[in-house]
């Protein structure tokens, strides 16, 4: 399993639309992808409601993990998706 | 609840605007929600069922998304890729179906209960932005249970004569069904800055009021309705005095937009004549419309990577295409200056190639020096580039440049690409002029000998500055010595005019410097022919080019270049432009 952390940088937080682009990232890996944040605890990388539900504004951190054959890979795609503030 | 006389409720104003006119009242949905057994034998038809109502609704998100694409670009129309993941989002659909087989529930039940469940949670939510998105998902949520009950969605059907539109909240299938036509304003009871009917009325241009608690109650269909989107006010049945007093308050205000308009579409002259390209810098395409409400002469800098970081994969040719012809289309007849992809410095993507594992990525593999090697994306935004061309008036640049060779092996490839798309029948300009940015030392330096062999020169202000004072504004230890006003700065931006002025090409300026009111006397002295700047600057910015002659903006640029620090060029510029333009300069710290 690989596990990282990542604060969250773009003004709006993790909000509908860029939860969407993370779910349509995390869903190109066949790794099983978990996503956390203080206190709450993880939900599915892949559900929109999931991640929406965690109502992460800007400045808190996620807590991302993958098990799969490309964990690796998956979360350094989700990592820097979440570092360029999701392409906004 | 049956008031009927004035009665004055305070919101949140979202967007500007008075409007005097009727309420046209739209009321909350009350979706029946059935709850009936299922008969275990009929189990898996009702979890068909289901099926059945998330394609159809797919089908209709599909078409909203089109539709609101056509009318408010494709940025506005996004927020459906979201309502659509949520239809698609497996865990909802798995627990639906368990809760269908397990309680043997109707479908409607089942899923109402699942996304209700995850509404409640939307209650601890803090962050006023993400919470407000709950409202998302009851919109994906009211338009399956229609599709599975059969009730129709209510329309906006009868609204057909001007009003302003009153409702609990607005979501963005209500947003997609309302005809522009007759909307003059939007209140509601809900919401906030960056709710859907916020939104809405600013991409219309309309005024609105949000948070108007108690407003839905008491207005009645058909009521005379007050909207202040300027003071967040609503009044609802005024007096006849309400009405006299709203009638002068939306005359002055009338006045007021109607010279900033006329200045809008004058051009940013000097009173003696020497005509300033005033552009704006934007990043996609849903900007041009801001742009060019403000009075931008077309787009002096189209930053084409927010498009390729917005995304995990390499946009195709045709989208690439499809991008660049919406934005040169909405511009027309002004020119849109597209900048090839610069990646690398602070800008990554992995599918891209450079990223942060450079030591010093700004004077890493960044700009030219990325599309050089990587051919095959460099090529593709070229065809992209010339097949836009087609559809209205473009520029080229190439950020980065520090040497002629890459200049010619960029040129090169341009008329490569040209013969190619000759060679496949596609319509393109001739006459695309291409030029480069001008961000490095290297580049003043030469800039004689490149000025011959591009069309315009446009100087990047921040880069510039960075590599010419090799300082990191973002390190906040010696981010002080970042300095427009350093001598070293204005001597470049001198040569640099002076060198593409000898050669008979155009000079700008794009970047936070040329949009700095502070400097805009200096850099008219400057002699630079373009500024392209940030769209909301534009007026403050005409409004000073109108104001002064090209000679006394010489005159100031002569005696900072007497001046040997930059403390004191920065004291004589912000002394000079305080006296003359008080009220531009009144937050500016000389």
């Amino acid at each position: 399993m690989t596990r990282v952390e990542v604060g969250i940088r773009n003004e709006l937080g993790l909000h509908l639309r860029a939860a969407g682009t993370f779910v349509r990232t995390a869903s190109r890996f066949k790794a099983q992808i978990r996503v956390g944040t203080e206190g709450i605890g993880a939900v599915d990388g892949k559900s929109i409601l999931g991640l929406v539900t965690l109502g992460t504004a800007q400045g808190a951190v996620l807590e991302i993990s993958a098990d799969g054959p490309d964990e690796v890979e998956a979360v350094r795609a989700l990592v820097e998706l979440v570092e360029n503030g999701f392409g906004e | 609840m049956t008031a009927s006389g004035e009665l004055r409720l305070r919101g949140v104003a979202v967007s500007p605007g008075i409007v005097i006119s009727k309420a046209y009242v739209r009321r909350p949905e009350e979706v029946v929600v059935p709850n009936f057994v299922v008969d275990p034998h009929k189990m898996e038809a009702e979890i068909a069922r289901f099926h059945a109502a998330l394609a159809q609704t797919r089908l209709e998100i599909e078409a909203t998304q089109s539709r609101l694409a056509e009318q408010m670009g494709d940025d506005h129309a996004k927020i459906f890729d979201a309502h659509l993941l949520v239809l698609e989002d497996t865990k909802a659909i798995e627990d639906t179906e368990i809760f269908i087989r397990e309680q043997l529930m109707c479908a409607e039940f089942a899923f109402n209960r699942v996304i209700g469940r995850i509404l409640d949670s939307f209650d601890r939510i803090r962050d006023p932005y993400l919470k407000e998105r709950g409202a998302d998902i009851q919109d994906v949520r009211r338009r399956l249970l229609h599709n599975l009950t059969g009730q129709e969605v209510k329309s906006f059907g009868s609204l057909n004569e001007e009003s302003v539109i009153v409702a609990r909240d607005l979501s963005p299938s209500d947003t997609a069904m309302i005809d522009r036509r007759f909307v003059l304003g939007v209140a509601t009871d809900l919401g906030g800055r960056t709710s859907h009917a916020a939104i809405l009325a600013r991409s219309y241009g309309i005024a609105a009021v949000v948070g108007v608690e108690g407003l839905i109650e008491a207005t009645h269909h058909g009521d005379a309705i007050v909207l202040d989107g300027n003071a967040g006010m609503v009044v609802l049945r005024p007096t006849e005095a309400t009405l006299r007093e709203y009638e002068a308050v939306r005359q002055r205000f009338v006045e007021l937009e109607r010279q900033l308009l006329t200045l809008k579409d004058f051009p940013a002259i000097t009173l003696d004549g020497r005509t300033i390209e005033l552009s704006a810098n934007i990043k996609s395409p849903d900007e041009a419309a801001l742009a060019l409400a403000k009075g931008a002469k077309g787009v002096g800098l189209y930053r084409t990577e927010y498009f390729f970081l917005s995304r995990s994969d390499l946009p195709s040719e045709d989208e690439q295409v499809a991008s660049y012809s919406q934005i040169v289309r909405s511009l027309a007849p002004e020119t849109v200056i597209f900048r090839t992809l610069d990646i690398g410095g602070d800008k990554f993507a992995s599918y891209l190639g450079p990223g942060k594992s450079e030591l010093n990525p700004f004077l890493g593999w960044r700009g030219i020096r990325f599309l050089l090697t990587r051919h095959d994306i460099f090529r593709t935004q070229l065809r992209a580039f010339f097949r836009a061309s087609s559809s209205g008036k473009l520029k080229i640049m190439f950020p980065m440049v520090t040497g002629l060779e890459e200049v010619r092996a960029a040129r090169a490839l341009v008329d490569k690409v040209r013969a190619e798309l000759a060679e496949e029948g596609y319509a393109y300009d001739p006459q695309v002029e291409i030029g480069i940015m001008i961000e490095t030392p290297a580049a003043v330096a030469i800039a004689d000998l490149l000025a011959p062999e591009v069309d315009f020169f446009s100087i990047g202000s921040n880069d510039l500055i960075q590599y010419t004072l090799a300082v990191d504004r973002g390190n906040a230890r010696i981010s002080y010595l970042f300095e427009p006003m350093h001598p070293s700065v204005l001597r470049l931006i001198r040569n640099t005019v002076e060198a593409g002025h000898a050669h008979d090409i155009w000079v700008g300026m794009c970047g936070e410097v040329a949009g700095d009111p502070l400097y805009s006397v200096l850099l008219v002295g400057l002699g630079l022919d373009e500024l392209s700047i940030s769209a909301y600057m534009i007026p403050e910015v005409k409004r000073i080019i109108r104001s002064i002659t090209y000679d006394e903006a010489k005159r100031l640029v002569r005696k900072a270049m007497t001046l040997s620090t930059a403390a004191e060029i920065r004291h004589h510029v912000a002394t000079m432009m305080h006296e003359r333009f008080p009220e531009l300069m009144a937050e500016e710290g000389a």
